[in-house]
């Protein structure tokens, strides 16, 4: 296509840097466009919502970067994690012993996860691993629903105070800011983790030829148990961090951050965990656009239309993603 | 096939994964996709096998000597005859179907419309499917699954207490079938259907839900099935010959809303979210213009996903905050409106959230919602914990007896909604049949519970509850209180 041959010669001076350059310039022409609308608050609505799904995302992309498959499975290890600390926190047990207890429930599911399901179908299709991952969503979600009743609840925050940085008017909580920072770190870790440790390669090198990686002595089976644990741990963590912002019930983070976590995952390109991250700000912005606009209040469902319409045109223009690698 | 090749392969697969999900998402938030998977193949299309005659199109009639055009009752279908003509004239009004033969009831002239009228003659043995020698089988739908669950166990306790405290009606028990419709229009049409040909109720119940109570009250119309339920809207519903509801439609609250919107209001501003469903449309309509009779200012008025995503709670949360609305009428599911009343109680904004309604003014919210919720006000057709002992003490007595628990307003919301149905059957009579079950609601009686509202309707009227009870959430106890019972305005 002429547009394609258009952007060759800035694919070829770019590089690597082509993904997040045009990232970054996405970035900078939605801003501008925001501020020239007068939608500059839904710019800040956008990313303190996209930090969330940034959060959930990240667990995706670790358990898609390391075995290929994509895990419908994550918004449930947060909800059980946001269950376990609540049951603590109820019991008296001290909030950080309650976050560490949550954490321990949601890598034990991971764990159960891995040996239940995953492994036994180590060999099947990538496919049938999605539907079995989603199979064990649906199971968590029925359990929730059976033992903790559809009732809403709340889970206290690890921080309270809610009017320490205020941009634009809009308060951001110190819970909020605690959700930048651990995706923030997260992020930097598993970078790290994947690109300068000899586990991270391990783990690259299961993903990628699991008989090789085999033959050169590295179980790759307990390569995927580490995955999928340090997967539902990060599910924990968005859940613990995001259920005391609104409240929870049984599929809270799958209702709620899981389609816009995937497609947060997809607009990054799904081996990129900065891009997890933006994705989701992309994503919070581009749903926080089609909320405050009245362009959109003949359309219903605006949020759900805006977010496909934003995948579609994403997969057409860059399949791979905004930073990820084709 | 290389790497890069496979995980470009995935990269598809996810995106028609999540494009099928958004579609399905989609149309399960449509209210008529159930319709059709309802299959409407009865008298309200005027096809066939119907059971009640509809209502005929409106005729203008002089004063005094309009005539109303026939219902469309059908052929052999029914034991009704079609409804009357709207006119204004009020003239004679022609049953429609062919089984009856009784002429409508129209009145004789003036200005009084002929609307909806019983003009077929009931049958001698109209359908008694569901009553048996010993035992009136009925069927309950509400969700308890889905994305505005109640909670299934408290639910279930409350279903069967009524009717085992009464024991029973013309010597028969009364036994309640109960179905989860997962909020959802397509599931409420599927369970429905499944209650009048399978376990053979004798009428259908609806709890809560609009679009679930829309749904399965036109299914139940094209079978015969009578339909009765807690008031949701109106639209749709108000073209159904065997649908009833028991307490006030948003419409019908609205009116007593805007008036206690004005009183409550310091700024005069005044916002409204309501749930993006087609069957709310008509609701914010009628709330605007309510307002703007008030003569409050509506600084903003916006519909809110079934399902919002975080996104969408925080900019709304946002917006309301800047347009300085002081009242906020909300129309949504409690899980919802906890997190926008939680963000928004986070950013410092705590408006005073009215609201018409059963589910958000549940003490669960308050539990859940405070301290972000305090001060809501919702009007509700059952009186909360605090006030039951003064209209009804029976049912805390009733609901420790049979339980091991303490009582609950979802049992005393089921409570109510059951006596309602009682009071309907004993005025029917122990030969009652589905169809005269409707034509004895028609008739202009008067039910009165003391639990739900009074309720009196007509063949034009089938909204005939006459009050509300107003609710306000009380953060110190966690609980909704009952500050207006039976209120009609402020």
């Amino acid at each position: 296509m002429a547009f394609k041959g258009l952007l060759d010669p800035v694919k070829r001076r770019l590089g690597d840097r082509y993904g997040m350059t045009l990232g970054v310039l996405c970035g900078a022409v939605l801003t501008l466009v925001l501020f020239a609308i007068g939608q500059k608050e839904a710019l800040v609505l956008g990313i303190i919502a996209g930090a969330s799904y940034g959060l959930l995302g990240l667990g995706l992309v670790l358990v898609y970067k390391s075995s290929g498959v994509f895990n419908f499975a994550q918004g449930e290890f947060g909800t059980v994690a946001v269950f376990a600390l609540y049951l603590a926190t109820t019991n008296g047990v001290p909030y950080v012993f309650s976050v560490i207890i949550a954490l321990i429930v949601a890598g034990l599911l991971g764990l159960l996860t891995e040996r239940a399901v995953i492994r036994p179908l180590a060999g099947a299709p990538r496919v049938t691993l999605l539907v079995a991952t989603a199979g064990v969503s649906l199971l968590c979600i029925g359990l929730e629903f059976w033992i903790a009743q559809p009732e809403p609840r709340q889970v206290a925050a690890a921080l309270t105070r809610n009017d320490r940085v205020s941009i634009f008017g809009i308060f951001i909580s110190d819970q909020r800011l605690l959700i930048f920072v651990a995706i923030a770190v997260i992020a930097a870790a598993l970078a790290y983790f994947f690109s300068r440790t000899n586990l991270g390669l391990a783990v690259l090198a299961a993903s990628q030829e699991p008989t090789a990686t085999n033959l050169v002595g590295i179980s790759v089976s307990r390569i995927s148990t580490l995955v999928w644990v340090l997967a539902a741990v990060l599910g924990g963590v968005a859940g613990v961090l995001t259920a005391p912002l609104f409240g929870f019930t049984p599929a809270f983070l799958t209702s709620t951050a899981l389609v816009p976590a995937f497609t947060a995952a997809v607009i990054g390109g799904f081996t990129s965990l900065p891009g997890a991250f933006l994705g989701g700000v992309i994503v919070g912005v581009v749903q926080a656009v089609a909320s405050s606009l009245n362009l959109f209040d003949s359309v219903p469902g605006p949020q759900t239309a805006s977010l496909f319409a934003l995948l579609v045109l994403i997969l057409l223009v860059r399949p791979q993603g905004l930073l990820g690698r084709s | 096939m290389n790497s890069s090749t496979r995980k470009s392969g995935r990269l598809r697969v996810v995106a028609l994964l999540a494009l099928l999900a958004l579609v399905a998402a989609a149309c399960g938030q449509k209210a008529n996709v159930s319709t059709v998977a309802g299959g409407e193949g009865g008298f309200t299309e005027g096809t066939d096998n119907g059971a009640f005659g509809d209502p005929g199109e409106g005729g203008s009639g002089d004063l005094g000597g309009g005539t109303g055009e026939a219902g469309s009752g059908d052929l052999g279908g029914g034991d009704l005859g079609g409804g009357g003509g709207a006119g204004s004239g009020g003239g004679a009004v022609v049953g429609g179907s062919s089984g009856g033969t009784a002429s409508g009831g129209g009145s004789s002239g003036g200005s009084g419309g002929a609307g909806r009228r019983p003009g077929g003659g009931q049958a001698a043995a109209g359908d008694r499917t569901g009553i048996t020698g010993d035992t009136i089988r009925i069927g309950l739908h509400a969700p308890v699954t889905g994305a505005a669950a109640i909670p299934t166990e408290t639910f279930r306790r409350g279903v069967p207490i009524y009717w085992t405290h009464i024991k029973e009606v013309f010597g028969k028990k009364v036994e309640v079938v109960f179905r989860d419709d997962e909020f959802s229009p397509t599931t409420a049409v599927r369970v429905c259907r499944e209650m009048v040909e399978k376990e053979k109720v004798f009428l259908l119940i609806g709890a809560a839900g609009g679009d679930q109570i829309t749904a399965c009250a036109k299914y139940a119309n094209s079978v015969g099935v009578p339909y009765l339920s807690a008031g949701v809207n109106q639209a749709e519903l108000d073209k159904l010959r065997g649908y009833f509801a028991l307490s006030q439609t948003y419409l019908q609250q609205n009116i007593p809303l805007a008036q206690l919107a004005k009183k409550s209001t310091k700024s005069n501003k005044f916002g409204i979210v309501i749930q993006d469903t087609p069957a709310f449309r008509e609701t914010k309509t009628s709330i605007e213009t309510l307002a703007k009779q008030q003569g409050l200012e509506v600084v903003y008025s916006k519909f809110i996903s079934k399902q919002p995503s975080q996104s969408e709670i925080l900019t709304i949360s946002r917006e309301l905050q800047t347009s300085g609305a002081d009242v906020v009428y909300v129309l949504f599911s409690p899980t919802p409106f906890i997190s926008l009343a939680q963000q928004s109680n986070s950013q410092g904004y705590n408006p005073t959230y009215i609201g018409p309604g059963l589910s958000n003014g549940l003490n669960l919210v308050a539990q859940a919602g405070c301290p972000g919720v305090a001060g809501s006000k919702f009007l509700s057709p059952f009186p909360q914990l605090d006030a039951i002992d003064r209209l009804d003490p029976a049912y805390k007595q009733a609901y420790r007896s049979q339980t091991d628990a303490e009582p609950d307003d979802f049992g005393l919301a089921l409570w109510g909604l059951n006596k309602s149905v009682h009071q309907i059957f004993l005025a029917a009579g122990s030969g009652m049949s589905r169809q005269s079950i409707v034509s004895t609601i028609e008739s202009g009686k008067l039910f009165e519970s003391n639990v739900f509202p009074k309720q009196k309707y007509s063949a034009q009227n089938h909204f005939g509850a006459q009050s509300a009870h107003l609710l306000e959430a009380d953060c110190a106890s966690q609980k909704f209180k009952t500050i207006a019972p039976f209120a009609t305005g402020f």
